[in-house]
């Protein structure tokens, strides 16, 4: 499936996949029911320097940002992809700068259904990643993404 | 081939409505830590309450154009609107007639800007990053590798 091409001139911020997860978010994979056009957004907003969310506490309070830091971790990431609503996926990973997001596990939202299971892959992210690969560590929203970002659980005024 | 414009639709929307909330929201970042704006100064000039001016920046929403307009105006930003051809990209529509992007009598050449963030060549991504020996759940990566890789893609 050929995706659209928007006359954005930039590509603002990085996002590193192994080559099957790239399939995937390229649209080249098929069978898998990825078809809805915000499933794609998110991937563009990303690398085209648009605007995305992220939280740094996870998401308590369910108000859906499109990055949550995985609380109890050590800076292990997932990109939420939440559409279409009943095929979400999340693509767990860590920054290795700002704006450099290394994806290595995709995952079925409903495969990391209950906290407890969550909590397992990720735990088991953690430890598969390399010891001597760096990753970025930061304080607030800004330091991991450029503007135009925004943290849902800090207001902006 | 409508399939293809309704997806096509979508995805537009999913982007527009993402930029000109991120654009307004840099704007307003800017506006803060310059001017000291706050939120119920912000609610004044736009005419709003408060509890409306946070649940406008709350995060991207179909904004009507009016919207879009209090809220330029009341953070002293002026509008612009440029439509670009898809079918000649550097024919421009704008509120004032057709305009052409053609560099005239600069260093600037259209050929070498980079390819729109979707063209195919990015599908590589990954390939690359695999050449360099990265694997899945087998990430490795040092500096000297990094500095090989091709952030921006080239045709």
């Amino acid at each position: 499936m050929a995706l659209p091409r928007p006359d954005l001139h930039t590509e603002k911020r990085v996002l590193w996949v192994p080559e099957d997860i790239d399939k995937v978010l390229s649209g080249d994979a098929s069978g898998l029911g990825f078809a809805d056009p915000k499933f794609f957004g998110l991937r563009q907003r990303f690398i085209g320097g648009v605007l995305v969310s992220g939280s740094l506490i996870g998401d308590p309070d369910k108000r859906h940002p499109d990055f949550e830091r995985l609380t109890d971790l050590n800076e292990v990431w997932v990109m939420c992809f939440r559409a279409p609503q009943d095929n979400q996926w999340r693509l767990m990973g860590r920054f290795i700068q700002p704006n450099e997001f290394v994806g290595l596990a995709l995952f079925s939202r409903k495969f990391l259904n209950g906290k407890v299971h969550y909590a397992k892959q990720a735990k088991a992210f953690e430890q598969r990643w390399p010891q001597n690969q760096q990753y970025h560590v930061g304080s607030k929203i800004e330091d991991y993404l450029s503007q135009p970002v925004s943290d849902p659980y800090v207001p902006r005024l | 081939m409508y399939q293809d414009y309704k997806f096509r639709r979508e995805f537009a929307s999913e982007i527009i409505e993402a930029a000109f909330f991120g654009a307004f929201m840099v704007a307003i970042d800017a506006r803060k830590n310059e001017d000291s704006l706050t939120q119920a100064e912000l609610a004044k000039r736009t005419g709003k309450e408060k509890t409306g001016i946070s649940k406008l920046l709350a995060g991207p929403r179909n904004w009507k154009l009016s919207t879009i307009s209090d809220l330029a105006e009341a953070l002293d930003l002026r509008l612009e609107f440029v439509l670009i051809d898809q079918h000649q990209p550097q024919r421009r529509f704008t509120q004032t007639g057709v305009a052409f992007a053609i560099p005239h009598n600069t260093s600037l050449n259209v050929d070498n800007l980079p390819l729109p963030i979707n063209s195919p060549q990015q599908a590589g991504n990954s390939n690359r990053l695999q050449n360099e020996g990265c694997q899945l759940l087998n990430f490795s990566l040092d500096e000297s590798q990094k500095s090989k890789l091709p952030l921006t893609i080239s045709p």
